[in-house]
């Protein structure tokens, strides 16, 4: 696997489409370290440091699709198999070469956060949380090089699978927003006193508090916790500060080497069966 | 006799369509086997199947006598180069780039080589052209330089003169003819131009419907191809007497006609056939290609 693995970075390395989305991501990094940083409030870096959790999984669907996509559109993925290489091989050297780019993007937004980010807002206050988020960033761009792989792997059209991916990567941050929605539902309404005029004071004596009824509490919030840490929508905008959830960095990281394994398994065991033309 | 690759009752499925059926074909080693069927017969399904991209349904295959059902089937098939259908190369890069990602695939220490085949194929020039900006020539011509990475004992080439011009067509076929002869590499080349297959292949298999209907040698197709002059006699027990008489070589067919295999003068053959009481009702020269002898094989479209 190790000459296939040579040869796919070899590959990267000379892939446009790979550049493009690594500068994206470090312009990004760059912009919001930027933009946080000349607010007039006091913030810090720990903020919403890890934009690129937002971004990585749209930027891997574009970048895996066609990268992988090229291997069966120009028929080169014929040469590594007529040299002796066995489907696993291929699949495994293909899913490593796919994390390692997003790796090295996640790296480039995070140099780019560091650089204009520390002299902007001062170092890390809880260094621990963010690295260990940072840890999580860079299992979750594992997880959908993972995903984006195993859909490009079984299609054997370049442009059917890239818009395939970039469809799925817009489902995945959608139900991460729809369950984070659910989440952050406010358990009360407040329903002010309606007989009060223009200029009156509410002393609350006749206003009311109703329970929200989309609220979710006891085991059912416990699930859609769950579901929001587990599903990589969920993760993205956990990780990137979008919301403020019940942040569980193991499930994060458990759920993200759950994808990696689940499609990996799946995608390699069907591709073994697949009829290579 | 030594065989590169041997198929026995290799059977190949498509939902309901049966692309090979019970095909068995023996490739000897150091041959040109020319693999001749019309479209859709079964050749680059045959092709694919060897080459490890698609599992037969049915019977098994023997490559360096290795079964496809063997784990060392991997390790047998590094020792072949192929190009299937269209060249497998990336089309934002350059040859040389290509090659190289050949020799990463191989794991060869170094890119030792590359330029021979590079100029072996003739694209030693090409630069910093990529390869999207190839004529389908020069593209051809870089699957095949592919192929040889890794100096290969078995080329496979489908249809390897597919949009040639007739410039290019000829190269190829020295270059084929140049590797089967200085490095005794066995090719199995599938092509629709039959003439132009029957000028450097060694054996040939003709596949219809996916099976071989006929694998036979160069030197049985050209005696199969004999030019010869059929005639149609009265009696060709006379005729056989007048021919034995005059020392040319001939064969009986039926009791009117025959086949004789040598230029004879018509006027003195004539005469004395009527001296003996034998009439010639018809005569005509025949001269069999490779297409005609396809043609007859297969029936026009319908096997016996």
């Amino acid at each position: 696997m190790s000459k296939l693995l040579r040869a796919n970075i070899v590959r990267l390395w000379k892939n446009k489409i790979f550049w493009v989305g690594f500068t994206f991501l470090t312009v990004m990094g760059a912009v919001q370290r930027i933009s946080i940083g000349m607010d007039i409030e006091r913030h810090f870096l720990d903020e919403a440091f890890w934009i690129s959790a937002l971004f990585i999984g749209f930027v891997l669907s574009a970048f895996i699709s066609l990268f992988i996509g090229t291997e069966y559109e120009d028929g080169t993925v014929r040469n590594k198999v007529i040299s002796g290489h066995t489907r696993s091989e291929i699949y495994f050297a293909n899913v490593a070469v796919c994390i390692i780019a997003g790796w090295f993007m996640c790296l480039g937004c995070l140099i780019a956060s560091l650089l204009i980010g520390i002299p902007l807002s001062g170092f890390f206050r809880t260094f621990p949380i963010t690295l260990l988020e940072g840890i999580c960033v860079f299992a979750l761009s594992a997880a959908y090089a993972a995903i984006y792989c195993f859909v490009s792997m079984l299609g054997s059209n370049r442009a059917a699978t890239a818009v395939v991916c970039i469809l799925l990567s817009i489902f995945l941050l959608f139900s991460g927003t729809v369950v984070s929605n659910r989440l952050e539902q406010d358990e009360y309404y407040y329903i002010p006193d309606a007989s009060l005029g223009i200029g009156e004071i509410d002393d609350g004596k006749d206003s009311e508090w109703i329970r929200n009824p989309d609220y979710l509490d006891g085991t059912e919030r416990t699930v859609y916790e769950i579901i929001f840490n587990v599903i990589p929508g969920g993760q993205s905008l956990e990780l990137s500060g979008q919301t403020n959830e019940n942040n569980n960095y193991i499930i994060m990281l458990l759920a993200s080497m759950g994808w990696i394994v689940i499609t990996s398994g799946c995608g390699m065991l069907i591709f073994h069966k697949k009829d290579l033309r | 006799m030594d065989y590169v690759l041997t198929t026995n009752s290799l059977g190949k499925k498509y939902k309901h369509f049966q692309a090979l059926n019970d095909l068995t074909m023996h490739i000897p080693k150091g041959a040109i086997y020319g693999f001749v069927g019309k479209n859709g017969a079964g050749k680059t399904t045959l092709i694919r199947i060897i080459c490890g991209l698609q599992n037969p349904t049915s019977g098994e295959y023997t490559l360096y006598g290795k079964k496809n059902t063997e784990k060392e089937i991997v390790k047998a098939r590094r020792r072949m180069g192929a190009v299937v259908e269209t060249p497998a190369v990336y089309s934002d890069m350059t040859a040389e780039d290509n090659l190289k990602q050949q020799y990463y695939n191989l794991g060869l220490p170094s890119f030792h080589g590359l330029e021979d085949i590079l100029a072996l194929v003739g694209l030693k020039d090409t630069g910093k052209k990529k390869i999207k900006h190839f004529s389908l020539g020069m593209r051809q011509r870089l699957g095949i330089a592919i192929a040889l990475v890794g100096s290969p004992d078995f080329l496979v080439l489908d249809e390897p003169v597919n949009g040639l011009d007739p410039q290019g067509i000829v190269e190829i076929r020295e270059l084929i003819l140049k590797l089967n002869r200085e490095r005794q590499i066995t090719v199995l080349i599938s092509s629709h131009i039959l003439d132009e297959l029957s000028k450097f292949a060694t054996h040939y298999g003709f596949i219809d419907s996916g099976h071989i209907i006929k694998e036979i040698t160069a030197e049985e197709l050209a005696e199969a191809c004999r030019k010869c002059i059929s005639v149609e006699v009265s009696d060709t027990k006379i005729l056989a007497h007048v021919l034995d008489n005059m020392k040319i070589d001939y064969k009986i067919l039926s009791d009117k006609t025959a086949d004789i295999y040598a230029k004879v003068n018509v006027s003195v053959l004539t005469s004395k056939l009527a001296k003996e009481n034998c009439e010639i009702i018809s005569l005509r020269e025949r001269d069999d290609s490779l297409e005609s002898y396809y043609i007859n094989l297969v029936g026009g479209g319908k096997r016996e």
